[in-house]
């Protein structure tokens, strides 16, 4: 099944795309598909940030379905 | 109001805006500063997931209205290129009673500043940072 990863801020200079689609086999979690983006792209490891799925804070360890949009959200800086 | 803009923020017309007169209202701005840890701002990128940035903000106003005695919250966060003295955000909270507002502006803008999927970029003379992120 496929995922699109939104990346924001200096994860997405690093990776060098603001956004990337994943496959990933049925039943996989957020991390599955991080460990996928980390093979792919080297500026994913030793970044900081927390996942969301179709726009709400998840854990890692939450399961992933067709067509979800996962979000990696490094330390947020508004205000 | 609930928005993120990429114009600038028109503080006077969400102060005016008309409200039945609830007492009391609190105003916090959040300006671009000209410095930071003694280097000279250029300027702020500021960018947002703008879906769920906009999501996360009506909860924490939803969240404010149940917590604090208050009649009404407005938030506003701009996005884009700014300068300094630019306007980044504004949070307008009503209440009938002022020590209510002045609470719950201060939780809201703190919140904000924890959990709303929105980043700045600080533009120095002789480089440029996230802010927070250190890889």
């Amino acid at each position: 099944m496929r995922v699109r990863v939104h990346l924001f801020a200096g994860l997405r200079e690093r990776l060098g795309a603001p956004e990337v689609d994943l496959e990933v086999r049925d039943g996989a979690t957020v991390d599955d598909a991080l460990a996928a983006l980390g093979r792919r792209h080297e500026g994913l490891a030793g970044s900081r940030f927390t996942t969301a799925l179709n726009r709400r804070y998840v854990e890692r360890s939450a399961a992933i379905a067709d067509g979800d949009e996962l979000a990696l959200i490094p330390p947020v800086s508004g205000g | 109001m609930i928005d993120i803009v990429s114009e600038p923020i028109d503080v006077a017309t969400l102060v005016g805006q008309a409200d039945g007169g609830s007492g009391g209202l609190v105003l916090f701005v959040g300006q671009v500063r000209a410095s930071t840890g003694g280097r000279n701002v250029v300027r702020l990128e500021y960018e947002a997931y703008r879906a769920m940035a906009l999501a996360e903000l009506e909860k924490l106003a939803e969240e404010a209205a149940r917590t604090f005695a208050i009649s009404g919250i407005d938030i506003v966060h701009r996005v884009g290129t700014l300068a300094v003295g630019d306007i980044a955000v504004a949070i307008v909270v009503r209440a009938p009673h002022r020590a209510a507002a002045f609470d719950a502006c201060r939780w809201a803008i703190d919140t904000l500043k924890r959990t709303v999927p929105i980043w700045k970029k600080e533009v120095f003379e002789d480089g440029s940072t996230w802010v927070g992120d250190r890889p």
